[in-house]
């Protein structure tokens, strides 16, 4: 690492589009703005909310004593142009580890256009290119699906999630912790293409947190809860809210695409289908339900095709799964339909739960001191046995 | 089944012929022995060349798998004299109370039940002591020996999962068996 005691003060950065600056008192009505907005408040504890004027008097006050005292580099993020306000970014020196943490806040109307990723690859080369850190961290919390794009974006590399990470405004978090060290490619890390599949019929996307009703009134169903593994029944508001956190959690994670199956006219939510991913992602398991109303019109068939030619073309998988209980005989139909094969009967492959009674169950001992559990029949496609649709 | 995490530390297992213990630094001579074998590169997806850094990456990352991904492996030895006789694994799905078990023997302990007797000291301590629902191996259909071993430890075949794994890139078919805590289990008593 270099003698930090060198640089009086971080330097401007800059690219085509952005540049990183000093705070200045003019930037008082925009920042106001920016920080009374409700992400701000959910996943940025350390900026006050709500955000008052005494707020960023105090920041900037305090803001010109964080390099010399603190070794904590701190930029506005401007339109390299117009010089609008787009949003802030720190850099932590933890002098002791030659490491350092960016944190960020993007304001409301800079969003979803890349300079958030920008600014954190023109922070991560300084660090890295010019002060010689070994190690850059960023954390985000586990529901910060935009941040955690920011930083995959960048290069960084998911390391695992720090359970229970932050205590802030009444609540603990769970967060990501992203690592970079300065052999890492610098490219981004994309861990899954973006799955956004059509067919004209059928849209598949990913959940947005505001389907949890539509996806509470679907599951809510004897049904669907008799079928797929660990949906509980009732199923309540709040399995619904869990199921669509997960699902954003699991796809940015990418390991596994729980997927929206909407209605392409309407935009109706129709099912879900889910790949789950395996072995450096060789292997996949598909899964998917339909609610009541959009039964027996094709609707998982078409969906899972879609989800097979992506898994195939755009992952890459040489496998694909499908595992169901020995009594569903309309999934067995549908993976034969699929061009999937039966490979055999995974005995006791599931715990069974309480109050669903199913075929090819593995009962209990008699004396109670083994439980019961489910068989599973597995049926596979592999790539080369898969016929593409033709377009 | 149990909650994995009041097992911070693998247990060394024991039969009075074998010990299943957990890896130490030193083994990686002895590993990469076992694993620069014609039998050990012909079926286990492991690198080949199979040199000492191998060993000993492996090694250095067993505790790591264990507390992360839930896999835990150990070396087999003669309880006699210490010598190392293969390595046995199992990757634990806790969510369905499943397992996944590997092993691999040396040469020079090949066909004096081994095999057997490592993986049979692993599926006593998931099901007695974790309380696991399902064990299952899976080998390649053309790998003889694997397969009579599994059929010893009284797994049941299940099927054949076809194109499963990759072992030095050609893409392989795999047998399935699985054992249930209620299955006889030979040289075991009935639970």
């Amino acid at each position: 690492m270099k003698d930090l005691g060198d640089i009086a003060h971080p330097p401007e950065l800059s690219d085509r589009t952005i540049r990183l600056r000093r705070l200045r008192a003019a930037d008082k009505a925009a920042v106001v703005k920016a920080c009374n907005d409700g992400l701000i408040e959910r996943f940025c504890y350390r900026v006050p909310y709500p955000y008052h004027e005494s707020d960023f008097v105090e920041f900037l006050a305090y803001n010109e004593h964080f390099w010399p005292s603190d070794l904590m580099a701190n930029w506005t993020v401007v339109d390299a142009g117009s010089d609008e306000l787009l949003a802030m970014i720190s850099l932590d020196i933890i002098a002791v580890r030659q490491a350092g943490e960016i944190g960020y806040w993007c304001a409301p109307w800079a969003r979803g256009r890349g300079v958030m990723s920008t600014a954190v690859r023109l922070v991560r080369d300084w660090a890295f290119d010019e002060l010689e850190l070994e190690r850059l961290e960023l954390t985000t919390d586990v529901d910060n699906i935009g941040s955690q794009r920011v930083a995959q974006a960048a290069g960084f590399r998911r390391e695992g999630v720090l359970r229970g990470y932050l205590s802030a405004r009444g609540r603990r978090s769970d967060d990501v912790l992203f690592g970079m060290v300065p052999g890492d490619p610098r490219e981004p890390r994309v861990p899954l293409p973006d799955p956004r599949l059509e067919d004209g019929r059928l849209v598949i996307r990913p959940f947005e947190p505001d389907d949890a009703p539509a996806v509470q009134a679907a599951c809510d169903d004897a049904d669907v809860a008799h079928w797929i593994h660990l949906v509980p029944s009732p199923y309540a508001a709040a399995d619904a809210e869990e199921f669509v956190a997960g699902s954003r959690r699991r796809l940015a994670a990418g390991d596994r695409a729980r997927l929206a199956v909407c209605d392409a006219a309407s935009g109706e939510l129709l099912g879900s289908v889910s790949l789950d991913l395996y072995d450096d992602r060789q292997v996949a398991e598909i899964g998917y339900w339909v609610k009541r109303e959009a039964r027996r019109r094709g609707v998982a068939g078409g969906a899972a095709r879609l989800v097979i030619d992506w898994a195939f073309t755009a992952l890459g998988v040489e496998r694909l799964e499908i595992l169901t209980y020995p009594g569903n005989d309309a999934s067995q139909t549908l993976a034969e339909q699929l061009g999937f094969r039966r490979e055999g009967v995974l005995r006791g492959f599931l715990a069974p739960e309480p109050g669903k009674s199913r075929d090819g169950r593995v009962e209990p001992s008699e004396d109670g001191s083994l439980p019961a559990r489910d068989d599973q029949v597995q049926f596979a496609l592999l790539r080369s046995e898969w016929r593409p649709r033709l377009a | 089944m149990r909650d994995l995490s009041e097992f911070t530390e693998l247990p060394e297992l024991s039969d009075g012929r074998l010990i299943v213990r957990p890896y130490r630094p030193d083994d990686a001579p002895a590993v990469a022995a076992m694993c620069q074998d014609e039998t050990a590169l012909r079926w286990l997806p492991i690198p080949d060349p199979y040199r000492l850094s191998d060993a000993e990456e492996w090694i250095g990352d067993a505790e790591r798998r264990w507390c992360e991904d839930r896999v835990a492996s150990w070396v087999a030895c003669d309880a006699g004299s210490g010598e190392l006789w293969g390595s046995v694994s199992v990757r634990i799905d806790a969510k369905n109370g499943n397992g996944d078990i590997g092993y691999l023997v040396a040469r020079g302990a090949r066909r004096g039940g081994v095999a057997t007797g490592m993986v049979a000291l692993v599926v006593g301590w998931c099901f007695d002591d974790l309380g696991m629902g399902r064990l299952q191996i899976r080998c390649d259909p053309r790998n003889e020996a694997s397969r009579r071993t599994i059929l010893r430890a009284g797994f049941q075949l299940e099927g054949m999962l076809r194109s499963e794994q990759i072992i030095r890139d050609e893409r392989t078919d795999s047998v399935i068996a699985s054992l249930l805590p209620g299955d006889p289990q030979p040289g075991r008593s009935a639970p």
